[in-house]
């Protein structure tokens, strides 16, 4: 169990330091996945453990959610390249309240 | 109930529709003349007709007091309708007056027929309310304005007085109706002094009497109904409806009593010294509410009653004949020293107003020597002597003050000219009708008596005001106040300074607590609304500050606050 668990705190700070450091929004949804991938680890780790099944299917539905979070992601991201605007995360500052 | 209904459907219908002002004229007549009707067929007994505020029935009760009021306010009501068509007929605002003479006669019929207390509150405020709207029908004249908000005013405390009354009666005995209530145990003290102070701002009696003479300002045939012959007797009915409790409450009454005999003798006087013609017949009116007042107090209900009934002809007949001359004079003249000689350009108005003066000072065989001597004798035989001695002198200034007004009116020679004479027909029917009920009203009288020690008084002290009177106005004029300028005449002038301590005690120290507060409520209410808001408007700025457009800050704020969120899971 305890590898699993390593190998998942891993993944999930590599995302978390990539989302904070890159500024192009690729990486950044890349970054994403890696830590929706970590999450997943864990609990199929987990479920393996206890020796249940309602871990992977809940690790389905994250799935399905995450392949919606990047055809958004990835929608905006393609609006702004078409916009013919530098694609960088700290340019895009107009929702500032 | 038709003819409580006739009344409030035609006051609604003129108040919101606009018709043709003879129509208008029509239809105000054709309603109270239904309830005339409905009045004479009253049958004696109790209806219940429903139930609101959870359990408190709606019904109607109807006996001799009931029914002797109904027949008053609709018959009175229905000469003065008539009246109010000729005197109002140039006036642009026809429908509203009618609208409100009309309401009052319903509120005024709810009130006397109601069978408890609460619906009798309904029309006792209605009634309140109509008589407002009507004073303050001119409402472009301020003191009209000012008249009607005193009014207002003054009738606002006896109702919160009564409202107290009532609230008292229904929870010391869980009922409410007349016969339930009187049936159960009250805490008669309280509850006979609050319903005096209810019925003497009503029937302006003292101390609440100042808003009458200012109630004036009105059109002369409201003056007639609602300020001489129906409302201000509503007080009364309320003394005769609650006589169970006066009764319970022996000190009290005999308090109630010795106050209205001083309405009785004080108004006496204050009408002496009065220039306004409608001036002086207010405080005839306070005079001889207080007649009634003694009577109904100490439980002599059907003196009081016959007394309501004779004032009811002779007084909306002097104030009809006072209609006839403002209108004779050019409109609005009021002032007795600019009168005088009336009776040749209005010789009709000057019988009737003869008529009228001649019962109201008991001259034998008149209403007024009837129902006065019932309540005096009343008086004397239940062994009340000082307030005979009361009625007995008022009785002489009763007669001195309206000869005063008579003479100086239509006798001598005439100091303003009168612009036409009397001309409208319909002036006259409802004053003869009303002349001829100020003579032969004695039928109605209860107890009846032909001659008594009592009008033998009061027939010499009568006898003695006409002569004073006429020796020093039917000549003479306005010289004949001459003896007044000393020192009482000023306090008879200044009507015993009433007005001027309630200046001083309540009028002004309330606008100066008004005043105050004027000045300090921007500061403090103000302030602590203004404060809410911008401490608002603060917290938000602050908030805006969060949202950067930045994701990459956003992203560091949440992980920060999971990681945070996670450490206070872990400590604790």
């Amino acid at each position: 169990m305890t590898p699993y668990v390593v190998l998942s705190a891993i993944l999930f700070a590599v995302g978390a330091v990539g989302l904070l450091v890159r500024r192009d929004p690729l990486v950044m949804i890349m970054s994403i996945e890696i830590m929706w991938n970590a999450a997943n680890l864990l609990i199929v780790a987990a479920a393996r453990f206890y020796g249940t099944v309602s871990g992977q299917a809940l690790v389905f539905l994250v799935i399905t959610l995450a392949a919606a979070d990047v055809a958004i992601g990835l929608a905006i991201v393609m609006h702004v390249a078409r916009r013919g605007e530098a694609v960088d995360v700290d340019a895009l500052k107009e929702l500032k309240g | 109930m038709a003819l409580l209904a006739a009344p409030l459907v035609m006051a609604l219908v003129l108040a919101w529709i606009r018709l043709p002002r003879s129509v208008v004229v029509g239809l105000a007549n054709a309603a109270v003349a239904i309830a005339f009707i409905g009045a004479l067929l009253l049958r004696h007994g109790d209806t219940v007709v429903g139930t609101w505020l959870l359990s408190v029935p709606i019904g109607f009760q109807v006996d001799t007091i009931s029914q002797t009021f109904a027949l008053v306010t609709t018959g009175v009501g229905l000469l003065i309708h008539a009246y109010s068509a000729a005197y109002m007929a140039h006036d642009r605002d026809l429908s509203r007056y009618f609208a409100g003479l009309n309401f009052f006669i319903a509120a005024m019929l709810l009130l006397v027929l109601a069978d408890g207390p609460v619906l009798l509150l309904i029309g006792w405020a209605g009634v309140g309310f109509a008589s407002y709207l009507l004073i303050g029908f001119w409402y472009e004249r301020p003191a009209a304005v000012a008249a009607a908000r005193k009014a207002f005013l003054i009738n606002t405390a006896g109702d919160v007085s009564l409202m107290l009354a009532i609230a008292l009666m229904v929870t010391s005995t869980g009922q409410t109706t007349y016969s339930g209530i009187f049936a159960g145990h009250v805490p008669a003290v309280a509850v006979a002094w609050l319903l005096f102070f209810a019925a003497a701002a009503k029937s302006a009696q003292i101390p609440l009497h100042t808003w009458l003479p200012d109630a004036m300002e009105g059109p002369t045939p409201v003056s007639a109904l609602i300020h001489a012959a129906t409302m201000v007797t509503a007080g009364v009915y309320l003394l005769l409806r609650f006589h169970p409790v006066l009764a319970a409450a022996p000190s009290a009454a005999e308090g109630i009593a010795i106050l209205g005999g001083a309405s009785c003798l004080l108004a006496g006087l204050m009408a002496i010294a009065q220039r306004d013609i409608k001036r002086v017949l207010a405080f005839s009116t306070m005079s001889q509410v207080g007649y009634m007042f003694m009577a109904a107090a100490v439980g002599l209900g059907a003196a009081a009653l016959s007394h309501v009934v004779t004032h009811a002809f002779f007084k909306a007949l002097l104030f009809m004949g006072a209609g006839v001359v403002m209108h004779a004079l050019g409109g609005d003249e009021r002032d007795l020293y600019k009168m005088g000689g009336l009776r040749q350009k209005l010789p009709a108005t000057s019988a009737a107003m003869g008529v009228a003066a001649l019962a109201i000072s008991g001259f034998p065989l008149m209403s007024g020597y009837f129902s006065k001597d019932a309540i005096l004798e009343s008086l004397l035989a239940n062994g009340h002597p000082w307030l005979w001695a009361l009625g007995v002198v008022t009785a002489g200034l009763t007669a001195l003050y309206i000869f005063r007004m008579y003479f100086l009116a239509f006798w001598g020679k005439p100091r303003t000219q009168p612009s036409h004479g009397e001309s409208w027909l319909s002036f006259r029917w409802p004053m003869a009708v009303l002349a001829l009920l100020a003579i032969v009203g004695g039928v109605f009288v209860r107890p009846f008596a032909w001659f008594s020690l009592t009008s033998g008084a009061t027939l010499v002290l009568g006898l003695a005001g006409f002569i004073i009177a006429y020796r020093l106005y039917a000549l003479r004029g306005p010289v004949g106040d001459a003896w007044l300028d000393g020192g009482v005449g000023s306090l008879l002038r200044s009507e015993f300074g009433f007005d001027a301590i309630y200046q001083a005690l309540i009028v002004r120290p309330g606008a100066a607590i008004a005043a105050l507060i004027a000045a300090g409520d921007p500061a403090a209410t103000g302030g602590l609304a203004t404060g809410i808001s911008r401490s608002a408007a603060a917290f938000a700025e602050w908030l805006r500050g969060w949202q950067s457009g930045l994701v990459r800050t956003y992203a560091l704020t949440i992980l920060v606050g999971a990681v945070l969120a996670l450490l206070w899971v872990a400590v604790r």
